[in-house]
């Protein structure tokens, strides 16, 4: 059924080139970059405290995107300080300079998709984000990733295709997708394929609600045993006049994490809240909760987050960031019941300022 | 049962923040009660600012600044909050709704003005009538001599709006629907430009505002259509368009000041003479 679903979006997507009449395109280059400092405080005491400091630069998108009629394109070229991408020189040694480049986002709508645009609907083939609770619409009021990436509940992006939809006189949207399951990073290696599914309502202006659903089974090419995946997230959000925010819950089985001492269940919460005092100046504050497995004692970690940000002009924002990330060590205080004790708790202090800049 | 009850108190207080209002700033932050801000269209911005300027010459305080960018560039600055009017040459999609909402944005559009296309050919042309299949037909290139369509002449010299208009997205739309532009046609980046081309070319056809209508051109009826004021405002002429400003809920203070005046008989007769057609 699975793969029938897959192998008809597929034929959509062919058939979608059909309907494709080229006008006149437009093409807008565009993008942004961020220039970061980070000093990082490990340790549970100051005796026992690490202390490290980084200049980086995490992200560069490199942005191209042609609309034309019964189309519109994306292309956005990553490129990124090793420290905060992806590691491609394993060997590198401390100090070393090294970036690297991904194609982060590649992807066509197809507008005027015959049964598509009659719904308002349309079809979006190629490397997408991941429409999963806050992870496709975050952007980044605090510097660091928000809970579903942070929790590595799902890559935020994969090759895929996708139904993108609008609910009847703006009371929503949803999205329809399959995805590699491999993440963007990654060739498909995955037989199977992971399938996502989203809604957006919003009942009232300020006010909407949503809910994400993953459903992956991994399994190599070739390869005998498959693991079952399946995440789910719940999101309240609000917003008035200079006041936003939301609350998030999600959870997640991971059939290849659990054995007798594990369940392969994570629960997290998560909230956030942003004000803007003016129209240059913003006060944000997030708070998460992680339990990696449920059956496993002492291994939750609350993240608390609080951030400046101060709009120079519309193309450059210099943000700062403070985190207090405490984490339990597992199994410290099994048979005790005793969550007070913090002996096993470590400390990891963040305070990062960045200049996002864009064009 | 607790987690439960932590949500239930999220939601009522975010209810309680949303519902009361929604265009909302600290005190400290609120703009000077003569301030506004309208950005986006640039087909609205010559109607934008001609008001802007008339409304400021009566309300001596007012300080309105009115820039382009774009109808996609006025609605996303609107959902942001960085201006109070949103300028823009066609009705919100529902994405911009949804996302509006989501912000807290109750986006309200007033239609303050119509836009009307004229298909202008050379006076020396016989043509008279056209239908839209027949225009598309020479925008697409399929037909490429007059004798086609019954005008004078041989080759017919296609005269476009350049593809960053927000005419030339409406004629595209409404006229070519998807079909390819012929790749020789000349593209000009405003309407006096066409018309002063047509006007002085023999084969050629264009398409103007309504208002940039001479002696020196002749328009072609559309599908038996005549383009006036009037045919625009009954409907009856195809190649036509309502033109909006969208705010946060309705309009108040000098927001509303602002589209009250382009509503008057006063402003109507501002918008007739930058060449668009009234609301009625």
């Amino acid at each position: 059924m699975k793969k029938a679903i897959s192998f008809g979006l597929a034929l959509v997507f062919v058939l979608s080139f059909f309907v494709i009449a080229s006008a006149e395109p437009v093409v807008k280059f565009y993008g942004y970059q961020w220039l970061r400092y980070e000093n990082k405080v490990v340790g549970s005491s100051v005796d026992t405290a690490s202390d490290t400091s980084q200049f980086s630069i995490p992200r560069t998108y490199l942005r191209l995107k042609v609309t034309d009629t019964g189309y519109e394109g994306n292309i956005t070229m990553d490129i990124n300080n090793v420290q905060y991408g992806q590691v491609v020189a394993t060997t590198a040694s401390a100090g070393a300079v090294d970036f690297a480049a991904w194609l982060k986002y590649a992807s066509v709508d197809f507008t005027k998709v015959p049964g598509l645009e009659q719904i308002d609907a349309q079809l979006r083939v190629g490397i997408q984000k991941v429409y999963f609770g806050t992870l496709d619409v975050w952007e980044y009021p605090l510097i660091d990733k928000e809970p579903v990436d942070r929790n590595g509940i799902a890559s935020s992006a994969d090759f895929g295709a996708a139904i993108v939809g609008r609910l009847p006189m703006g009371f929503g949207s949803y999205e329809l997708a399959t995805f590699s399951g491999s993440g963007y990073k990654k060739l498909d290696t995955n037989a199977e394929k992971m399938y996502n599914a989203s809604l957006l309502v919003t009942p009232l202006p300020g006010i909407y609600m949503r809910g994400s659903y993953i459903h992956n089974i991994t399994s190599a090419l070739g390869a005998a045993v498959t693991k079952d995946f399946n995440a789910t997230a719940a999101v309240v959000g609000y917003a008035s006049g200079p006041i936003e925010g939301w609350t998030e819950y999600m959870t997640r089985f991971d059939a290849s994490k659990a054995s007798g001492s594990a369940s392969g269940v994570l629960v997290g919460w998560s909230s956030y809240l942003g004000i803007n005092l003016s129209d240059s100046l913003q006060l944000n504050a997030m708070w998460m909760q992680n339990n990696p497995d449920t059956k496993t004692v002492r291994d939750d970690r609350n993240v608390w987050q609080a951030g400046i940000n101060y709009k120079l002009n519309e193309a450059v924002l210099l943000q700062f960031g403070y985190e207090v990330d405490q984490l339990k060590f597992p199994n410290n205080d099994v048979g005790k019941g005793n969550s007070t004790n913090d002996a096993g708790t470590a400390n990891l202090n963040y305070f990062w300022a960045q200049t996002k800049w864009s064009w | 049962m607790k987690k439960l009850v932590k949500i239930a108190i999220v939601a009522a207080f975010a209810a309680v923040l949303a519902v009361p209002a929604f265009a909302w700033k600290f005190p400290w932050a609120e703009k000077a009660s003569n301030k506004l801000s309208t950005q986006g269209s640039t087909t609205v911005l010559p109607i934008a600012q001609a008001e802007a300027e008339a409304f400021m010459k009566v309300n001596k305080d007012a300080d309105i600044t009115v820039s382009g960018g774009g109808s996609g560039v006025g609605v996303a600055a609107l959902i942001e909050s960085s201006c109070e009017i949103a300028n823009s040459s066609r009705p919100m999609k529902s994405k911009e709704f949804v996302l509006a909402k989501s912000k807290g944005v109750n986006a309200i559009g007033t239609i303050i003005a119509n836009d009307g296309i004229a298909i202008v050919i050379n006076n020396g042309n016989k043509a008279t009538a056209l239908t839209l299949e027949q225009l598309k037909g020479i925008y697409s290139g399929e037909i490429s001599k007059w004798k086609q369509v019954g005008g004078t002449g041989d080759a017919i010299v296609v005269i476009s709006r350049d593809s960053a208009s927000g005419t030339f997205e409406v004629f595209n739309e409404k006229v070519l629907g998807g079909a390819k532009l012929r790749t020789d046609s000349l593209m000009m980046a405003s309407n006096k430009e066409i018309a002063e081309t047509v006007a002085k070319t023999p084969g050629a056809i264009g398409y103007v505002g309504l208002g940039y209508l001479t002696s020196d051109l002749k328009s072609v009826t559309i599908d038996g259509v005549t383009p006036s004021d009037a045919t625009v405002l009954d409907g009856t002429y195809k190649l036509a368009r309502p033109l909006f400003m969208y705010t946060n809920g309705e309009p108040t203070g000098i927001a509303k000041d602002f589209i009250d005046f382009i509503l008057s008989a006063e402003g109507q007769k501002i918008v007739k003479e930058t060449g668009f057609v009234t609301i009625k």
